[in-house]
């Protein structure tokens, strides 16, 4: 279902924009870079459970 | 690097630290969570046990979940081109073309299951890793007439026992690099005599799945002959040449498919009746003179997965174009961060750099868009199309789509999983895990679970290698301290880590999707689980024999 798909391709986008943030601020030392990179990968994880709760899991496909 | 300085090996600790594993395990057997769903979960408790119990600074947990997902982009560098292979195939009738191609050769089912589940699947391990023989095996089965579940379970079944020395060794390469060996030869030889207990009960495994004992009956030639070339293969070759240890019996064993498919007992059907839980109804055996003719032949059907061997091979066998290609490296660095019981992890700049000309993926991308190209030049997705009444517009947009529908979700998975694996490594649990075995299992008892941890090692991160590069220093050093083989023990750790590869959820999600049946993670599990335990109990028993 489109919307399944959608909130599932922005947790990766989550999880990949977190990558370059965590890894940027932890090589540098810039610390609320690695934090709100920390944030985005939470908020992305969140997304794919939230889907069972929502009943809008019934297909990834 | 890690240095775990002062890590509580305490009952308490121990079960903590085993919270994400069965956290992730209850939600995919049990409770039959989809993938996308039960992986988050599992990497939140990873991530809770580190913070509660293992004093793990944030930096850390974000460090840590970082270069999990850096590890996840290995894979799923396999998982894209590998479901795009798949939907051009598909697309272009190929599918239907290998499936009475193949039956021309032979209408077996225990002949075609095990040649492609357990030989093809061997094959592919040879050459290529990060889960290639599920992703390209399932599909085919399925197209074999194979239920969608066995589909995927063979091949995780089939190709463990390839792990180690597979793609050229890398996992051999990787634990050379971790752990300096008293003797290699010996360790080698003492992993390909372990590795050859799941190639034999694999086989076995598969044939029961697929007609029970009849089936098992008829197939015990083929999988006495095949598994010689296997096992015996790889077992003389490490005395030469660990690397081609695998490659070698793999391929021989691909071609010495020919002629075992004219002997008759494998050329004709299985006789009717009997129980066979692997095949659907529409089987691979069934009388095809009724079926419409498909738009390929078998050699243009096969072109593809030709492709993706020649180039696999070029790159890997010829060292010049290996070493030109593999100049090409993209990294990220990331700095130290350790916790509050002296875990280090050590700077690194890059970290796990990766070789994007080099690797598996990019031969299934050359696969997939040589193969997309020659199929579009032949008029095969027109031809196809036009028997399925789509619309040839709608089906040029829809390839990208398609394929991003499928794995999506799969790369949430795979993610989830590999985060929870780097987490529990920088927060220290997993060390305790094995520590905690160590710490309880008088020698012989650890001979027996070495295994176990390998096994372990490769369920939280789908790779041999990186169970090795987790567990392969400590099992030496335990050996040493039990006064135990290191050749024995780090024989058993390898050979955990290639079976543990059958239940390592990033592959069981890999060949779910490529196989069509995302959600159905747990059920598969429960094929595969049961296997991977019972030749683990068997590899113990055989290491207690080798230390």
């Amino acid at each position: 279902m489109p919307s399944t798909l959608t909130a599932l391709a922005i947790a990766l986008g989550l999880f990949v924009v977190a990558l370059g943030l965590i890894s940027t601020g932890s090589h540098r030392d810039i610390d609320p870079l690695w934090v709100v990179g920390l944030v985005l990968l939470v908020l992305g994880g969140l997304i794919g459970p939230a889907l069972r709760f929502t009943g809008d899991g019934e297909g990834d496909r | 690097m890690q240095d775990a300085a002062s890590l509580p090996i305490d009952l308490g600790h121990w079960l903590a630290a085993l919270v994400p594993i069965i956290t992730l395990l209850v939600l995919l057997a049990v409770l039959r969570w989809k993938a996308p769903e039960a992986g988050p979960v599992g990497m939140f408790a990873a991530g809770a046990i580190a913070l509660l119990f293992f004093r793990t600074p944030l930096e850390t947990l974000a460090v840590g979940a970082a270069r999990g997902i850096w590890d996840a982009l290995f894979i799923l560098f396999v998982v894209w081109p590998a479901l795009l292979l798949y939907r051009v195939t598909q697309r272009a009738g190929a599918f239907d073309a290998l499936r009475q191609g193949i039956s021309r050769f032979s209408r077996n089912q225990v002949f075609i299951v095990l040649a492609f589940g357990w030989v093809f699947a061997s094959f592919l391990q040879g050459i290529a890793g990060f889960g290639t023989p599920i992703a390209v095996v399932a599909p085919l089965l399925v197209a074999l007439g194979v239920r969608p579940v066995y589909a995927v379970a063979i091949p995780l079944i089939g190709h463990a026992w390839a792990n180690m020395f597979g793609t050229l060794a890398v996992g051999w390469l990787a634990t050379l690099q971790v752990v300096n060996l008293e003797d290699e030869t010996a360790t080698a030889f003492q992993t390909a005599a372990l590795l050859w207990i799941p190639n034999l009960i694999a086989a076995f495994t598969i044939a029961w799945m697929i007609g029970r004992g009849a089936a098992v009956k008829l197939a015990v030639p083929f999988i006495l002959v095949i598994s010689l070339i296997h096992g015996g293969g790889q077992l003389l070759i490490t005395l030469w040449n660990p690397i081609l240890s695998t490659f070698l019996p793999a391929t021989t064993a691909l071609v010495a498919l020919y002629p075992l498919s004219r002997w008759k007992r494998y050329s004709e059907p299985m006789e009717d009746g009997g129980d066979r839980p692997a095949m659907a109804d529409q089987s691979a055996a069934t009388d095809d003179e009724d079926v419409e003719e498909p738009v390929m032949g078998l050699p243009l059907a096969l072109a593809p997965y030709v492709v993706l061997t020649v180039a696999s091979l070029l790159v890997l066998a010829v060292p010049p174009v290996e070493d030109a290609l593999g100049g090409l490296e993209v990294g990220l660095p990331f700095g130290a961060v350790d916790t509050g019981y002296g875990v280090v992890n050590e700077a690194e700049a890059p970290y796990s750099p990766f070789s994007p000309l080099t690797h598996p993926g990019a031969f299934l991308l050359v696969a997939s868009v040589a193969s997309y190209a020659l199929f579009r030049s032949k008029g095969m997705f027109e031809r196809q199309a036009a028997r399925q009444e789509h619309d040839e517009d709608e089906d040029e947009g829809s390839l990208a789509s398609s394929v991003a529908s499928d794995a999506v979700p799969s790369s949430v998975a795979v993610v989830s999983f590999l985060v929870l694996a780097q987490v529990m490594s920088h927060s220290g649990q997993t060390e305790v895990l094995a520590l905690g075995i160590e710490a309880v299992a008088p020698a012989f008892l650890f001979a027996i679970l070495a295994n176990v941890i390998g096994v372990v090692g490769a369920f939280m991160t789908s790779s041999n290698t990186a169970s090795n590069v987790l567990f392969a220093e400590l099992q030496q050093t335990v050996a040493e301290a039990e006064g135990l083989s290191e050749s024995a023990i780090i024989a058993a750790q390898s050979t955990g880590g290639a079976i543990g590869n059958a239940i390592a959820p990033a592959n069981v999600v890999l060949g779910t999707t490529t196989a069509g049946i995302v959600g159905e993670e747990g059920t598969v599990l429960r094929k595969t689980l049961p296997w991977t335990l019972a030749v683990s109990a068997l590899v113990g028993l055989a290491t207690l024999a080798l230390v």
